[in-house]
């Protein structure tokens, strides 16, 4: 069997999958390891800034009691964010019932940060900020997933709902309003 | 008004950034970036908007995660054929969302990612951590279990060479554009070879995942 370690680190998330079927519960480590971040700046693209541990805890739960219906064709990583994106649409209805109507902006309840500690200056990390609040949930999660995770067009159309198409002009378009909010003096 | 002559490779961004084309692609599109504005403005901005958008991000938890995830799913409902070898620590954790403590998922390594994350940990403790527990199987909802089997896709970009271009590639010889002058390259490929390191499992294993997607072109 070799070592345990190396081999969950070098296993796909298939042979992962296989592992924790067969009651392997590091391999279920593993794969949270290997994909709770990501979801967490997917997170962060559908305006989710609280509670994001638990969104990407249920996002695990729900994706490991639903495996029956993964096709193990797919990308696992599609799924999860499948999964994430859903949970955070129903949390947004439930608020939105919750606050009976009213809206937070949630793009502009985000706190400053100076979290780049001066490698991109505070002022252009701001304006990329501003950019990306500036667009459309739909462009916003396509230009998230294809710019942090590197997500081919196709596994975002499944995330998102749309087409590989679209999803191309989404990302386009944003990148354009990237590009003009960066080099607006 | 300047336009990219190689959509193809344009395309293919994401991918060069992230480090996931095969040699001889990655060194394509390097070259066809050099002499492409469009295509190096397209870079920088991907590059600049990957830092800021990856260091603004939550940071989560993912020991606590995981050990959530496991008690969750801890199998009643599964064969537990191999259980023996060190399954025990990993079982029995109750509420380990709600372990702040626990917050520490190897960022010390990486200085710069340490530095930022300590900025962020500040920011992050302040959510609500502990509001998790005793959750993990009672969320009101109800969609995300419905969720489809993601279907496949024939898109060439889902097909990438096993061999991920060195991370160090990354911003090599990458014109900067004008909005980009605080950030030096040499900057940028600290941050974006740190980055690739953080990521180099994910960078590397869903090519393999993809491969066999041969399936209906889009979802709908
Ligand atoms: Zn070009």
């Amino acid at each position: 069997m070799g070592d345990p370690k190396a081999r969950t680190s070098d296993a796909t998330d298939a042979e992962l999958i296989a592992s924790w079927q067969r009651g392997d519960q590091r391999a279920a480590t593993a794969l949270v390891e290997r994909h709770a971040q990501a979801l967490a700046r997917f997170a962060a693209s559908l305006g989710e800034r609280d509670g994001v541990d638990e969104l990407v805890q249920d996002t695990f739960v729900r994706a490991f009691h639903s495996l029956d219906a993964f096709r193990a064709d797919s990308s696992l990583r599609t799924w999860l964010f499948t999964i994430c994106k859903r949970l955070v649409l129903d949390r947004k209805r439930a608020e939105r019932r919750r606050r009976d109507g009213v809206e937070l902006d949630e793009a502009h309840a985000v706190v400053g940060f100076d979290a780049l500690d001066g490698m991109v200056a505070e002022e252009t990390a701001q304006r990329v900020q501003d950019a990306v609040d500036r667009l459309t949930p739909l462009q916003k999660q396509v230009f998230t997933l294809r710019v942090t995770e590197g997500m081919p067009y196709n596994e975002i159309a499944q995330v998102v709902e749309s087409t590989e198409g679209a999803c191309r002009v989404h990302y386009h378009n944003a990148m354009k309003a990237i590009k003009e909010y960066l080099s607006d003096d | 008004m300047i336009e990219c002559l190689d959509l193809a490779k344009r395309d293919r961004l994401p991918e060069y950034a992230h480090g996931r084309l095969g040699a001889a692609e990655a060194e394509a599109v390097r070259a066809h970036v050099a002499g492409c504005a469009v295509c190096a403005a397209d870079l920088a901005a991907l590059e600049t908007s990957r830092l800021v958008l990856s260091a603004r991000a939550p940071r989560v938890d993912v020991a606590a995660i995981a050990a959530a995830v496991t008690a969750a799913t801890a199998a009643p409902t599964r064969p537990a054929l191999s259980v023996a070898r060190g399954a025990a620590s990993a079982a029995p954790i109750a509420k380990p969302v709600a372990k702040p403590a626990a917050r520490r998922t190897g960022w010390a390594s990486r200085p710069w990612l340490a530095a930022a994350a300590s900025i962020l940990i500040v920011v992050s403790v302040s959510l609500p951590l502990v509001q998790s527990a005793g959750r993990v199987n009672g969320a009101p909802v109800d969609s995300a279990s419905l969720a489809p089997a993601p279907g496949g896709g024939t898109d060439p970009v889902a097909v990438e060479p096993a061999a991920p271009a060195p991370a160090a590639a990354v911003a090599t010889g990458v014109p900067v554009g004008d909005g980009f002058a605080e950030l030096s390259t040499d900057d940028l490929s600290t941050l974006l070879a740190e980055l690739e390191q953080v990521e180099a499992t994910i960078a590397t294993e869903p090519a393999s995942m993809r491969k066999p997607i041969v399936d209906t072109p889009e979802v709908r």
